[in-house]
């Protein structure tokens, strides 16, 4: 698949809601995960689907961009949702990081 | 090995040598956390038991601080995070690991279950030897092992050598066996094949959807451990080190490991696409 195909896609899954329109003083924060040679890509398809509760082909996407990319980022919110996110990623073994959503990224 | 779907869960069947190995690995991990635990826990008796708080730094061991990365690239954003979650990340894995070294230690260590797979062994190998039922006596049955009746014939050496000779044998079986398994075969072939697998992988579990994520996890996280020490070693990339390893086992380990992972992922994803109907219009 195409990888801008592939970031389309996922840019309109990560921007399905905005904090912003929410809470218009807070931060908004991003959640990344980042590749590594040992994880299976089939064990990151299905931790994605089952904590992001996305489809096979979303997630098989946001797996590729990890893969070809280094990183994708999967998700954004508010801080204390990616702490969480953060956290059970980590507990599947995956290597993820968050952190505040670049000014002027939109 | 082998994985199959049984009523909507997933039956795993292992070699007695494959749950051994397993067990032992698991226990390993297991004093690898708790050691850590014991040594970055708070000094105050009251907060060591809580799954709250953490040390200030990464650990040290590579395969530790594999399983505990940084939240963050900010260094001190990643630090607050850490003092903030890491207990709560290891006791989630030692949770993980209990329940998966329950599962198999009850099925490794019940007397009656090892005595009824070795009682089932024998009668089924003196079946083969002898078709004709009348000509094993009970007697015969009940003795210790088969090479009762050779020890007056032979030496030590000689039966030592034989019993060496039938693993090979049965070894070489399962070699067949593998390849079978790689081309399409008839019904008949595959009940024949089926009642093998039942007789040599002798410890079945069955796992819950839910039971069988945790397995992936901790087999993930045994993975992941395995090839940092791997790494460790060499001083390799990954693909490098695995071939240039002075343990080839663990190489093997790890390969074994992710064959099962991946038909675990497998085997989940499948099942949740048949059961979840996920809208991709709804927002997260």
């Amino acid at each position: 698949m195409a990888m801008a195909q592939v970031q389309k896609l996922s840019r309109k899954r990560v921007r399905g809601i905005t904090v912003q329109n929410m809470f218009p003083n807070s931060q908004e924060w991003q959640v990344s995960v980042l590749n590594d040679d040992v994880n299976l890509a089939s064990f990151v398809v299905l931790m994605l689907m089952r904590e992001l509760g996305i489809s096979q082909e979303s997630a098989t996407c946001l797996t590729l961009q990890i893969d070809e990319l280094g990183g994708a980022t999967v998700f954004t919110g508010l801080e204390d949702s990616c702490q969480a996110l953060v956290k059970t990623f980590h507990s599947y073994g995956l290597q993820a990081i968050m952190e505040p959503v670049p000014q002027g990224a939109n | 090995m082998e994985l199959a779907s049984h009523n909507q869960q997933l039956r795993l069947r292992l070699m007695r040598e494959e749950a051994e190995l397993l067990s032992s690995l698991f226990t390993q991990l297991s004093l690898l956390f708790e050691s850590y635990s014991e040594d970055s826990a708070s000094a105050d008796p009251l907060f060591a038991g809580l799954d709250f708080g953490g040390s200030a730094h990464a650990p040290q061991d590579p395969a530790l601080a594999r399983m505990l990365p940084e939240f963050s690239e900010n260094s001190n954003y990643a630090q607050m995070m850490r003092m903030l979650y890491e207990n709560s990340i290891i006791a989630q894995h030692r949770e993980n690991l209990t329940l998966v070294m329950e599962q198999l230690n009850a099925h490794l260590f019940s007397d009656e279950h090892l005595q009824a797979n070795i009682d089932k062994l024998r009668k089924d190998a003196f079946e083969q030897i002898l078709p004709n039922e009348n000509i094993v006596n009970d007697e015969a049955l009940n003795e210790d092992t088969p090479y009762v009746e050779l020890e007056d014939l032979l030496t030590a050496e000689e039966i030592a050598e034989l019993k060496e000779f039938e693993l090979e044998a049965a070894n070489e079986d399962i070699k067949e066996l593998n390849q079978l398994m790689l081309k399409r075969y008839s019904a008949k072939e595959a009940a024949d094949i089926a009642d093998l697998i039942e007789v040599s992988h002798p410890i079945t579990l069955i796992l819950s959807h839910t039971e069988a994520l945790i397995w992936a996890k901790v087999t993930n996280m045994m993975r992941l451990s395995i090839a940092e020490r791997i790494m460790e070693e060499t001083g390799q990339e990954l693909k490098q080190a695995l071939k240039e390893t002075a343990e080839p086992a663990h190489g093997v380990v790890f390969e074994w490991l992710g064959l099962f992972i991946d038909a675990v992922s497998q085997a989940l994803i499948s099942f949740r696409n048949e059961t979840h109907i996920v809208s991709e219009s709804e927002p997260l």
